[in-house]
């Protein structure tokens, strides 16, 4: 039976805020749809598309640990590190617009189940070793020795900015790695030493090298993420537009570290070309 | 000079109490009458005429006209200012030695008086002006100037476009002797973080109506609420000022360096596209013209703003960017006061930025959405748009019972509209009819709300509080019904 109040109710319910708007037109704005997952890796937008695809260790690493286990991915080159959630490079973009950093995208990739665990007991222990005794290397090599941060840094990091904004961020940058890789215990004085940074390096190579032998992997039958990130040092050192320690050792004739020359020169052929 | 007299011609008689400055004259008018000048006072004999006969001579009025007396100026003097150039005197007096006659002298002389007074190189100033002891003919000038403050150092709290913010000001006056000013500023606030502002000014030809300024700032701006991101922005510029009776005409050239930075995780892939550094190199015009009564709740008078910016001189950005902004109110009688305005802006280039593109929608500008509520979104991102256009008009009402002017009733009605250019907007491919059916669609589907609520003029903010009502919207639009706030200076 209608009473007195169900017309009230329905008068307070036409004039109650929840009514408003009262009309909703389509938008004049479509946002660009993601059909894959985009992979956004460094890379200078001058650079030949037959190159190395990046310089830099991170985005050449995950790209390449991507490619072992067969993830499909959109490439992007970019030169901006801000676009990404933790300000560098690489970054994934998902279908749903989240974006994942060079962490996130390992995390992502366990949780998918599309990385297994390792053939390599100790991979976690060689990693460590190459991420602190080789990745230093390259970041010396790219922004600290002067021919390498002409060649690297000036030109393939910061090539796609104005100059003003060059010299800045080139000054900036040069004193961030100066500070990360001073050597030694800060009470009895740490400092910047190239040779130091070396030597590690060649230590760690020698390692590997030995770790490696006769094998197409370092991980066993299957690349992983210890293959990954050591293609991704040797390449940019090798691929570098100058001469440095490293490249020279290893492209002596007779060198010890020539298996891994190959190893970098297979990995750029099977799963780059 | 006591009293008034009037000057043929001139409309309006000359009276000591309507100048600037303090005016003394001693002998020069007697000597326009062709009188002998009075004596001094303390050797002046009481009158002995009868009452009726000293009441008729003080009623006796003499005309003269000054603007027919030959006169220039031989000697100018000036006392009281610690610090002033040579040059810059030069430049002052120009016009007051160019005077031919009395009128002019008089002119020119309260001209240069009040610049000092504008410049900041004096408080006060009291101009003496008595014939020439040298020539014939000529006057000589004096300005007994009490010194302008050199130093000033203010603190404050400032509220304006739904931004509170706190600052603390420091300002070095008459630097050089010549009216130059650097003032130094630093702000913190809700949305601005932190800002530093230097700006060393220096008036042209001696004239505080031109002024050259060259400007250093630094600012972050957290749009994280709205975009998710913080935008860093480092500018140099220059840019000269000119006021005429007409308006304010602003000519300038920019450097500007920003970083769009501090992505959240869950930033749209349009704003991610925009994400990094940017050098913008622009010159930009601006036009302003504003005859209301009050910047806040005006009630008559007009406001207009235009102007124009083109980028691309170095840098690595190039748009050209055009924007206007018209506001008329008409007084109704009896407190009814009605007010409209328009605002609309275009940006074209290859490809734009956050950082240059428009935003519409908060309680300043269309009002009953969110801020930065209309216009292109992606996700949770507002990225501002290409274009826009916004309306609004208002009717102030008395309210009954309520005695002061300063609060009043407000029924108001807005509409605007903002959209990108390029593919994602007006420029998608394969819209039907094509892009002039969807630039049809833009200009005649508005988001737009209606009100009404109570509008407090305080001296130096507007404070509003409206029940707001969205009537159209888009889907990616951002209305916000109900009861809102808005604090400001302009409104729409």
């Amino acid at each position: 039976m209608a009473t007195s109040e169900a017309p009230l109710r329905e008068i307070l319910k036409a004039v109650s805020f929840t009514q408003f708007p009262l009309r909703i037109n389509r938008p004049f704005f479509t946002p660009e749809k993601i059909d894959n997952p985009q992979l956004h890796i460094h890379r200078p937008l001058t650079q030949k598309s037959s190159a190395s695809p990046s310089c830099d260790v991170k985005s050449l690493s995950t790209l390449a640990l991507l490619r072992f286990v067969g993830y499909k991915v959109d490439v992007k080159y970019s030169s901006e590190p801000e676009a990404s959630p933790n300000g560098r490079l690489p970054y994934l973009l998902l279908s749903d617009s989240t974006a994942l950093d060079a962490r996130g995208i390992e995390n992502h990739l366990r949780e998918q189940g599309v990385l297994g665990e390792s053939e390599l007991a100790d991979e976690m222990i060689y990693l460590s070793m190459v991420e602190t005794n080789l990745v230093p290397a390259v970041e010396y090599l790219a922004w600290i020795d002067p021919e390498g941060f002409d060649a690297i840094g000036w030109q393939k990091y910061l090539g796609s900015y104005p100059v003003l904004i060059r010299y800045f961020l080139g000054w900036q940058r040069h004193q961030q790695s100066s500070r990360k890789l001073q050597t030694g215990l800060p009470e009895f004085g740490s400092a910047l030493d190239g040779d130091v940074i070396y030597d590690n390096a060649f230590r760690a190579l020698d390692s590997l090298a030995v770790l490696l032998g006769e094998r197409k992997y370092f991980c066993g039958t299957k690349p992983g993420a210890l293959d990954a990130l050591v293609f991704a040092c040797l390449n940019v050192i090798v691929e570098a537009p100058l001469k440095s320690p490293i490249r020279s050792a290893m492209t002596r004739d007779g060198s010890k570290h020539k298996a891994l020359l190959d190893f970098t020169v297979r990995i750029l052929e099977e799963y780059f070309h | 000079m006591s009293g008034g007299m009037e000057t043929p011609g001139s409309g309006a008689p000359l009276d000591a109490g309507d100048l600037d400055s303090g005016f003394s004259t001693r002998g020069i008018f007697s000597e326009a009458m062709g009188v002998a000048p009075s004596p001094p006072a303390q050797s002046r004999q009481p009158p002995r005429r009868p009452a009726q006969q000293q009441q008729q001579q003080q009623q006796r009025t003499v005309t003269v006209d000054i603007s027919k007396h030959g006169a220039h100026i031989n000697r100018f003097s000036i006392s009281g200012i610690s610090r002033i150039r040579r040059g810059f005197l030069s430049d002052l007096l120009e016009p007051v030695f160019q005077s031919q006659t009395i009128k002019e002298a008089v002119d020119e002389t309260r001209e240069a008086a009040g610049k000092l007074r504008a410049l900041g190189m004096a408080k006060a100033v009291l101009v003496e002006m008595d014939r020439s002891g040298e020539k014939e003919g000529a006057l000589d000038v004096h300005f007994h100037c009490q010194d302008g403050s050199r130093y000033i150092i203010k603190t404050g709290v400032d509220v304006g476009d739904s931004e509170g913010t706190a600052s603390v000001t420091g300002r070095v006056n008459n630097i050089w002797g010549g009216g130059e000013s650097f003032e130094a500023n630093y702000s913190r606030g809700s949305k601005t973080q932190a800002a530093f502002q230097g700006t060393l000014s220096a008036p042209l030809d001696a004239d505080p109506r031109k002024r050259l300024e060259a400007t250093a700032n630094q600012a972050i701006v957290a749009n994280r609420p709205y975009s998710s991101h913080d935008e860093l922005r480092r500018t140099l510029g220059v840019a000269y000022k000119h006021e005429t009776f007409g308006g304010m005409h602003e000519l300038g050239y920019s450097l500007s360096w920003r970083d769009i930075c501090n992505l959240g995780t869950h930033a749209s892939p349009s704003l991610r596209r925009d994400a990094g550094h940017s050098l913008k190199s622009s010159v930009g015009y601006t036009f302003l013209r504003d005859s209301r009564d009050s910047a806040t709740v005006p009630t008559c008078g007009s406001y207009a703003r235009v102007g124009a910016e083109f980028a691309g001189i170095g840098g690595d950005v190039q748009f050209g960017k055009s924007h206007f902004e018209v506001q008329s109110n008409e007084s109704l009688g009896r407190g009814y006061v009605l007010s409209s305005s328009v605002h609309g802006g275009l940006l074209w280039g290859a490809r734009t930025s956050i950082s240059d593109r428009f935003f519409l929608g908060g309680n300043t500008s269309v009002r009953g959405f969110e801020h930065r509520g209309i216009g292109p979104r992606d996700g949770e991102d507002s990225i501002g748009g290409d274009v826009f256009y916004a309306a609004g008009v208002s009717l102030l009402t008395p309210l009954p019972y309520v005695k002061t002017d300063a609060l009043k009733g407000h029924l108001w009605a807005n509409a605007g509209q903002c959209a990108l250019l390029d593919s994602r907007g007006l420029g998608k491919p394969g819209s039907s009819p094509g892009m002039t059916g969807e630039v049809l669609r833009f200009l005649t589907s508005p988001s737009a709300s209606v009100g009404l609520g109570l509008v407090y003029r305080h001296s130096l903010v507007r404070v509003e509080l409206s029940c707001c009502l969205p009537i159209v919207a888009t889907t990616t639009d951002r209305p916000k019904p109900g009861m809102n706030f808005g604090l400001g200076f302009q409104f729409l």
